[in-house]
C-alpha cells in the first residue's frame, strides 16, 4: 500500500515560515494535484516528501511506514523535476539505469526495466543519445522514464509541463493520465495551472500562502469552493464577486441588499447560524440576461469567441462583472444590461473568506 | 578574414596596425634565439650579427643531447609538474565540493579562513618552509619539490565557485537515485566540472613547470634540478660558458616544447586565463 | 507493483547513522586540504613571524630570541632600504605599462578576425616560458658589445650601451623583459572584460554620433573600470615579488640598483644563512603587499560609495 499521509507539516527557512501545519491524506493509487499560485509552497511541500528538505515539524507516512527520517533514496519515491534534471554527461540509457545501478540491481533486470519504460514512453530510438540532443518534449519523457524504471511507490512531479509549448502540454497531460492508469501508482503532481489540475486530478489540494485551503475532487472544488480564495483561483474566467451592504431574511433564506439598493435573493439558509456574507459570488455562466434582473451593468468589452460570447462589464459602483452570453448575442459596448444570477448558484462569503453555500436545488 | 571593415573608423584601424607592428617586437627575440642556436660557437664570438649568414650547424643540439643533464632535468620537471597537477586536482576538487555543497559545522568560518590564504605570498613563508623541510629531510626529493604547492587555496576557491554554479537539481536527482554523497561527487559533480579542472590543470602545470624560487632553494643537487633551475645554473657565468650558440640551443630545447604545448592547447589556456579573471 | 526499496528493520538505524555521517561528511571532504593548508601555509606563516624575532644562523644552527633586533637592523641596512626602493621603482615602471599597454593591445585585438586571434596567441606566448628561458633569450639581446641592442647602437654610431651594466638603465631593462614576458595576462583579462560590455551601448553611442575616442573614454573605459583596478592590483602584487629576472639578468647589480626585496630575502636566507633576518624582511614584504592590495581595493571601492 502506498497511501501518502502528511500530518501537520511545517517548514521554515530560517525565520521565514513557508508551510503552516499542512495535513493531507492521499489514497493509494490516487492522482493528487497540488494547486496554488506561484510561491505558495508547493515545491517545498514536494521536496519535503522527497526528503530534499528537512521538516520543521510534522510527519510523513507512506503506507504504514514513517519516512520523514529516511534518506531521499530510501523513501521509495521518484521525482520528475521542473528542469528535468537529466544528467547531461550520460546517455539516456545511462540516465535511466543510474538509480538501479546504485542499489545493485542485476544488469539483465536493469536492461529489462529500461526496455519496458522505453516502450511505454516510446523513447526506444533515443536511448543512446545525450540529453542535449533531445527536444524539450523528449527530455520530459526521459525524465518520466527515469522515474518509471525505479518502480517507485509514489511519483512526484514538479510542474513538469511548464517548459512545453501549449500543444505538447495538452498531449502530455493526456499521456500522464494514461500512464497513471497503466501503472496504478500514487502520483503527486504540482502545478499552478488549474486546467492541468481539473483535467488530471482525482484529488486537488488547493494551497495558498503555505496553507491548505481545500482538498477534494476537481468538481467539488469547482462547485463547492471552501473559501473565497479557492472560488477565485479556480475557473476561468474568474468568479464574480459582488459586495453586500446589508442582509435580511426572506422566507428562511438570506436576502442581500447591494450598495445600489438592489436586492438579491439566495438559497443560503439563515438558520445555519453562520456569519452573514459580505460578498456574493457567481460564475460567469451561472447567470441569465434579464431586463428585470437585480444586477444593472454597463458593458465595456465584448469578446466573441465563436461558440460563446464573453462580456466584460461593471456595476454602477464600479464592481467588475464578467458574464457569458450565447454566440449570437447582440450586446455592444455601452449597453446597459440586467442580469439575474441563478438562485441556486449564488455563494456567500463571510468576512474571513469562508464560503456559505446554497441548499441544493430540489 | 583579416580584411578590415571599410566603415571602421581610422582610429581603430590605426591602433590595429600599431599592434601588428608591436607584435614584431614580441616575435623578433624568439627568432633571434632560434637563429643563434644554429650557429657555431666560435663564429658567434666575433659578434652575434653573424647569425644572418651561413654557416649554420646542428652541433649545438648534438652537444646538448650528448653532454648535458638536460634530459634528467626535463624528466624531473615532467615528474614534478604532472604529479603536482594531479594531486592539486584531486585535493582541490574534493575540498572545493565540500565547501560548495556539503553542510557541516563551521563551514563558513573555515572557508573564510582558507580564503585568507590567497593573500599569503609564497615569498613570505619560504624561510620557515625551508627550515621545516630541512628537519623532515625533504630537500632534494620530488616530495620536497611538490609538497609546498599542495597547500595553496587557489584551486579550492576555483573549484568551489564552479561547483556552486552547477544546478543543484542534478545532485538532488542523484540523491533520489540512491547515490551516496561520495558517489554524487564522483559520478555527477566531478564529470560536470571538467572545464574547471582544465583551467586548474593549466594553471597548476604552468606554475609547477616555471617555478623558480622554491626549486632553487630546495633542489641543490644537479641531478634533482628542474629544467628551470638547471638552465639557471648554466647561465650564471654567461660570458665564460660553453658558448652562446650552445646556450641558445638549450633555450630552444627547453622553451619549444612548452610553446608547442601552448599552441596545441591555446584555446583552453586563453579561456582559462580569461575565465579566471572573471571571478 | 514491485518495490525495489523494501522495508527492513535495519533501515531506521542506517538512516540514523547516515544523518550523523552526513553532518560530518563535509568535514571529511575538506580535511585533506585543511591539513595541508595548516601544515604548509599557516604553520610556516606563524613560525616565520616567530623566526623574525630570533637570531637564527642556519649554518651554525644557533637560534635565540632577540626581540625587534632584526627589524631594527633592517631599518638601518642600506641594502635592504635600497631593495625596497628598487622594488617600488620596478612596480612603478611595470604596472602602468601592464595596464596601459595591455589595455591598448586588448582594444586593438578585440575583434573576431583570425589575425586578431593569431596576435592574441602571440602576445600571450612568452607567458608559458619559464623565467630562465626568458632571461636566456634577453641576455643575448642585452649582451654588451655583441648583443642585439649594442650591435644596433654601434651601427648607429652611439657605441655600445651595455644596458645591464648601466645603473641608470638596468632596472628599466629588466622591466622591459618583464613586460615582454607577461603582457599576455593583462591583455587576456582586459579582453575578457571587453567581451562583457553589451554591444548595444556602442551602437547607441554611435547613433548619438560620438567620436571613437569619446566612445573609448566615456563608454569603454568606465564599463571595464573594475577590471582595470583588478589588473592593477594583480600586477602590483605580482611585481612586488620580482625575483627570477633580476637574479638571472643582473644579480642585483650594477651597484645594487636592481636588487629586489625577494632577492634580498633569498640572499640573506640562503647565501648568508641568516634565517631570522630574512624572516623579518619577509614580514615587511608581506605587510607592504597587504597595504598595497588594501589600498587598491579601497581606491576601487570609493566611487561606488559616493
Ligand atoms: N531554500 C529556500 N530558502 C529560503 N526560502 C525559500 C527556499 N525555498 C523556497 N523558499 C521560499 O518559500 C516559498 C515557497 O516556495 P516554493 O515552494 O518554491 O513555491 P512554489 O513552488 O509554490 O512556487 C517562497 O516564498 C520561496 O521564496
Ligand atoms: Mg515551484
Amino acid at each position: 500500500m502506498a497511501a501518502v499521509d502528511l500530518r501537520g507539516l511545517s517548514k521554515a527557512f530560517g525565520l521565514v515560515k513557508v508551510l503552516h501545519d499542512v495535513s493531507v491524506d492521499i489514497g493509494d493509487g490516487e492522482f493528487a494535484v497540488l494547486l496554488g499560485p506561484s510561491g505558495c509552497g508547493k515545491t517545498t511541500l514536494l521536496r519535503l516528501i522527497a526528503g530534499l528538505e528537512t521538516l520543521s515539524d510534522g510527519e510523513i507516512r507512506i503506507g504504514d511506514e514513517r519516512i520523514d527520517q529516511l534518506q531521499p533514496g530510501q523513501r521509495g519515491i521518484a521525482m520528475v523535476f521542473q528542469s528535468y534534471a537529466l544528467y547531461p554527461h550520460m546517455s539516456v540509457r545511462a540516465n535511466l539505469a543510474y538509480g538501479l545501478k546504485n542499489i545493485g540491481t542485476p544488469a539483465n533486470v536493469i536492461a529489462q526495466r529500461i526496455d519496458q519504460a522505453a516502450t511505454i514512453l516510446e523513447i526506444e530510438q533515443l536511448l543512446d543519445r545525450k540529453p542535449h540532443q533531445l527536444s524539450g518534449g523528449q527530455r520530459q519523457r526521459v525524465a518520466i522514464g527515469r522515474a518509471i524504471t525505479k518502480s517507485p511507490k509514489v511519483f512526484l512531479f514538479d510542474e513538469p509541463l511548464s517548459n512545453l509549448d501549449a500543444a505538447l502540454r495538452a498531449r502530455t497531460r493526456v499521456e500522464i493520465s494514461k500512464l497513471h492508469q497503466q501503472l496504478g501508482a500514487t502520483m503527486i503532481f504540482v502545478t499552478h495551472d488549474q486546467v492541468e489540475a481539473m483535467t488530471m486530478a482525482s484529488k486537488i489540494v488547493v494551497m495558498n500562502a503555505g496553507r491548505v485551503e481545500q482538498v477534494g475532487p476537481p468538481l467539488e472544488v469547482y462547485r463547492h469552493p471552501a473559501t473565497r480564495f479557492v472560488a477565485a483561483f479556480i475557473g476561468t474566467p474568474q468568479m464574480n464577486f459582488v459586495p453586500v451592504n446589508q442582509t435580511s431574511e426572506n422566507g428562511g433564506w438570506l436576502q442581500a441588499t447591494l450598495k445600489d439598493g438592489a436586492r438579491l435573493d439566495t438559497r443560503i439558509a439563515t438558520s445555519a447560524g453562520h456569519a452573514s456574507p459580505v460578498e456574493l459570488g457567481f460564475r460567469p455562466d451561472e447567470v441569465a440576461v434579464d431586463p428585470d434582473g437585480a444586477l444593472k451593468i454597463e458593458v465595456e468589452v465584448v469578446e466573441r469567441l465563436g461558440d460563446r460570447t464573453l462580456v466584460y462589464a461593471h456595476l454602477s459602483d464600479g464592481t467588475p462583472i464578467i458574464y457569458q452570453d450565447h454566440s449570437d448575442s447582440q450586446v455592444q459596448r455601452g449597453d446597459r444590461v440586467g442580469l439575474r444570477p441563478h438562485l441556486h448558484k449564488l455563494i456567500g462569503f463571510d468576512g474571513s473568506g469562508k464560503a456559505l453555500h446554497p441548499e441544493l436545488a430540489a | 578574414m583579416a580584411k578590415l571593415d571599410p566603415q571602421e573608423p581610422v582610429f581603430s584601424r590605426l591602433s590595429y596596425w600599431l599592434v601588428i607592428a608591436l607584435s614584431l617586437c614580441w616575435l623578433i627575440p624568439l627568432f633571434w634565439v632560434l637563429g643563434l642556436s644554429f650557429k657555431p660557437n666560435e663564429e658567434l664570438s666575433y659578434g652575434l650579427g653573424t647569425v644572418f649568414r651561413a654557416p649554420y650547424t646542428l652541433d649545438n643540439y648534438s652537444d646538448l643531447i650528448r653532454s648535458s643533464q638536460l634530459g634528467r632535468w626535463i624528466l624531473n620537471s615532467v615528474v614534478v609538474s604532472i604529479i603536482q597537477t594531479v594531486l592539486v586536482l584531486i585535493i582541490c576538487s574534493i575540498a572545493g565540493y565540500g565547501f560548495a555543497r556539503l553542510e557541516f559545522p563551521g563551514r563558513r568560518a573555515l572557508f573564510v579562513f582558507v580564503l585568507i590564504g590567497l593573500a599569503i605570498p609564497r615569498q613570505a613563508i619560504i624561510i620557515p618552509l625551508h627550515a621545516m623541510f630541512v628537519d623532515l629531510d625533504l630537500h632534494n626529493t620530488y616530495t620536497g619539490l611538490i609538497l609546498p604547492h599542495l597547500g595553496t587555496p587557489f584551486g579550492v576557491f576555483l573549484m568551489a565557485s564552479y561547483f556552486r554554479a552547477l544546478p543543484r537539481e542534478l545532485e538532488e536527482a542523484a540523491a533520489l537515485d540512491n547515490a551516496s554523497r561520495w558517489k554524487i561527487f564522483l559520478t555527477i559533480a566531478l564529470p560536470l566540472s571538467v572545464p574547471a579542472q582544465i583551467t586548474l590543470a593549466i594553471f597548476t602545470f604552468l606554475d609547477a613547470w616555471n617555478d623558480y624560487l622554491w626549486p632553487l632553494i630546495s633542489a641543490t643537487r644537479p641531478e634533482m634540478y628542474t629544467l628551470t633551475i638547471g638552465l639557471a645554473a648554466t647561465q650564471t657565468n654567461f660570458d665564460q660558458s660553453e658558448g652562446i650558440g650552445y646556450l641558445m640551443a638549450q633555450a630552444v630545447f627547453a622553451g619549444l616544447p612548452m610553446l608547442i604545448l601552448y599552441l596545441i592547447f591555446q584555446k583552453y589556456v586563453l579561456r582559462a586565463v580569461a575565465g579566471a579573471g572573471g571571478r | 507493483m514491485t518495490t525495489l526499496v523494501g522495508v527492513d528493520a535495519a533501515r531506521g538505524r542506517r538512516a540514523a547513522r547516515a544523518g550523523w555521517w552526513s553532518r560530518w561528511a563535509g568535514l571529511a571532504f575538506v580535511a585533506p586540504f585543511l591539513v595541508l593548508y595548516l601544515w604548509l601555509m599557516i604553520y610556516p606563516l606563524v613560525s616565520g613571524v616567530i623566526m623574525s624575532f630570533q637570531y637564527k644562523d642556519l649554518l651554525s644552527g644557533t637560534s635565540e630570541f632577540v626581540g625587534f633586533w632584526n627589524y631594527e637592523d633592517l631599518s638601518i641596512d642600506p641594502i635592504f632600504i635600497g631593495s625596497i626602493f628598487n622594488t617600488l621603482r620596478f612596480v612603478i615602471l611595470t604596472v602602468p605599462a601592464f595596464v596601459v599597454l595591455g589595455l591598448l593591445i586588448a582594444l586593438a585585438l578585440n575583434r573576431p578576425t583570425r589575425g586578431a586571434a593569431i596576435m592574441r596567441t602571440l602576445f600571450f606566448g612568452p607567458h608559458v616560458l619559464s623565467v630562465t628561458v626568458v632571461t636566456l633569450i634577453w641576455k643575448t639581446v642585452y649582451l654588451p658589445n655583441v648583443g642585439m641592442i649594442d650591435a644596433g647602437s654601434t651601427a648607429l654610431g652611439l657605441g655600445p650601451l651595455s644596458i645591464l651594466l648601466n645603473p641608470d638603465w638596468a632596472l628599466a631593462a629588466v622591466a622591459l623583459v618583464t613586460v615582454w614576458w607577461s603582457i599576455g595576462l593583462p591583455m587576456m583579462l582586459f579582453l575578457a572584460a571587453l567581451q562583457q560590455v553589451p554591444q548595444d551601448i556602442y551602437e547607441a553611442a554611435r547613433l548619438d554620433s560620438a567620436s571613437p575616442l569619446r566612445i573609448l573614454w566615456t563608454i569603454t573605459i568606465p564599463s571595464i573600470s573594475k577590471m582595470i583596478v583588478l589588473v592593477a592590483v594583480i600586477e602590483v602584487v605580482l611585481q612586488f615579488q620580482v625575483f627570477g629576472q633580476v637574479n638571472l639578468l643582473t644579480g642585483g647589480g650594477p651597484n645594487n640598483t636592481t636588487r629586489s626585496m625577494v632577492m634580498f630575502i633569498y640572499q640573506a636566507g640562503f647565501q648568508q644563512w641568516q634565517a631570522g633576518y630574512a624572516a623579518a624582511a619577509s614580514q615587511i614584504l608581506f605587510a607592504i603587499m597587504l597595504v598595497a592590495a588594501g589600498l587598491q581595493f579601497w581606491v576601487s571601492r570609493k566611487p561606488a560609495e559616493s
